[in-house]
């Protein structure tokens, strides 16, 4: 985000206008270098479970019904990251995470 | 009133400060701010995992997955080379030429020691092939020659190497943005994906690790590895230049925070789709994706 401000003009602010401008500015540029795609959604590849062994996958099953969130961070490779994900996409990420265990068992287990 | 400005003051102070540290990775830029102290234990951890090799591969399961996927192709022509039916002699041996759209190629037999020459003299068995061309893909497979009931069966490989990088890549690129570094639940995550066309994933991700290896910022803490699938879990810095990334300049990943950068191989028939996912932690930004940057910067395998 690029905001001109002459520099007559800035040295008619106040500075605390000044002050208020600035933070105006960190926050019009956070706020604008920072869009979603639209109907963007975190790829979760449904081969690498049907590549998994029936243990490994029953393993998962295990884990997943025990606590979804910790499981699926674990099973996409995430568990060493700590921070919060976008609920909306770790809440797609545990859908299909779950969802492709079920779908792997069955196809391939059974 | 003067409370609140004197809030916007330290903020802004804040944030300008750190805009100082602003990494202008040009296009993908990496903003740190320090994030109050969570996890210093957890990234602790996250260290014992990485490896100080930087890059970990499990030798065993990678020469597996090599071999299970050996390629048809180069197979039967390994079998259909045998051109000469000599009577059931002893011992049997074959002799081996490789064949390739480059000249001088570097050709080289992983498994044996004697060094590769037009004609080896090769007993039945297994071999590792390894081709390279400084600016091409090398190939890398699995042969095995039978036991043929002749001797001197003159075997001839077929190997085609193609150039490194994506052509038309900025065309093929699909990138996917979720805005959370500052504000939202969550950082920003970023995905791009491509599709290879006519290429092997074996060689595509072989090509890609050994890029990977010679990245002075980047630590592979786990991988995924099956025939037709490869992932490769990274943590990278959180604050990389324009001039870290081009440069190739080393970078030690912050003990407090890094991005989780998922790189994902998928063989979909004759091509491969790849996958780059980059989970950012809090208050760290990227200020621009480009392109042009991405593709002459990350696609130089």
């Amino acid at each position: 985000m690029l905001i001109k401000v002459s520099s007559a003009k800035m040295c008619s602010l106040s500075k605390f206008s000044i002050v208020l401008l600035m933070a105006l500015l960190s926050y019009g540029c956070a706020s604008q270098n920072f869009v979603s795609s639209d109907g963007f959604e975190v790829y979760v590849p449904e081969k690498r479970y049907l590549n998994e062994s029936c243990s490994n996958l029953e393993l998962m099953k295990k884990e997943f019904d025990s606590n979804a969130r910790r499981a699926t961070r674990k099973h996409l490779g995430l568990e060493p990251f700590k921070h919060d994900i976008a609920s909306q996409h770790e809440r797609e990420m545990i859908n299909k995470n779950g969802r492709y265990i079920t779908y792997a068992l069955a196809t391939n287990c059974r | 009133m003067v409370r609140f400005l004197i809030l916007c003051a330290l903020l802004s102070i804040g944030v300008y400060s750190y805009s100082a540290s602003l990494i202008s990775a040009g296009r993908q830029i990496f903003e740190a701010i320090p994030f109050p102290k969570a996890a210093r234990a957890v990234f602790q951890q996250v260290h014992e995992l990485i490896e100080p090799t930087k890059i970990k591969f499990p030798e065993t399961k990678l020469k597996d997955a090599v071999r299970s996927s050996l390629r048809e192709g180069v197979s039967a022509v390994a079998s259909a080379g045998a051109t000469r039916a000599l009577a059931n002699t002893t011992p049997e041996t074959h002799e081996l030429s490789v064949n390739t759209n480059v000249d001088n190629p570097d050709i080289k037999i992983m498994n044996i020691g004697p060094k590769y020459r037009d004609g080896i003299k090769l007993p039945p068995g297994d071999y590792d092939i390894l081709v390279e061309k400084n600016g091409y893909r090398s190939s890398r497979f699995w042969i095995e020659l039978e036991n043929s009931k002749t001797s001197d069966s003159k075997v001839a490989l077929d190997v085609t190497l193609d150039p490194l990088g994506l052509p038309g890549c900025t065309d093929k690129l699909v990138i996917g943005n979720h805005a959370g570094a500052f504000s939202g639940d969550g950082g920003n995550i970023v995905q791009y994906q491509v599709v290879f066309e006519n290429v092997d994933m074996n060689d595509l991700y072989q090509s890609y690790a050994n890029t990977a290896k010679t990245t002075e910022y980047y630590y592979v803490y786990d991988t995924v590895v099956f025939s037709d699938y490869v992932e490769f879990h990274i943590a990278s810095p959180t604050s990389l230049s324009k001039s870290d990334i081009t440069g190739n300049l080393s970078i030690n990943v912050d003990m407090d925070r890094f991005i989780v950068n998922k790189v994902i191989f998928e063989q979909q028939g004759s091509n491969v789709l790849f996958t780059t996912q980059m989970f950012m932690p809090p208050g760290v930004a990227i200020t621009d994706v480009d392109k042009g940057f991405i593709c002459e910067n990350v696609f130089t395998f």
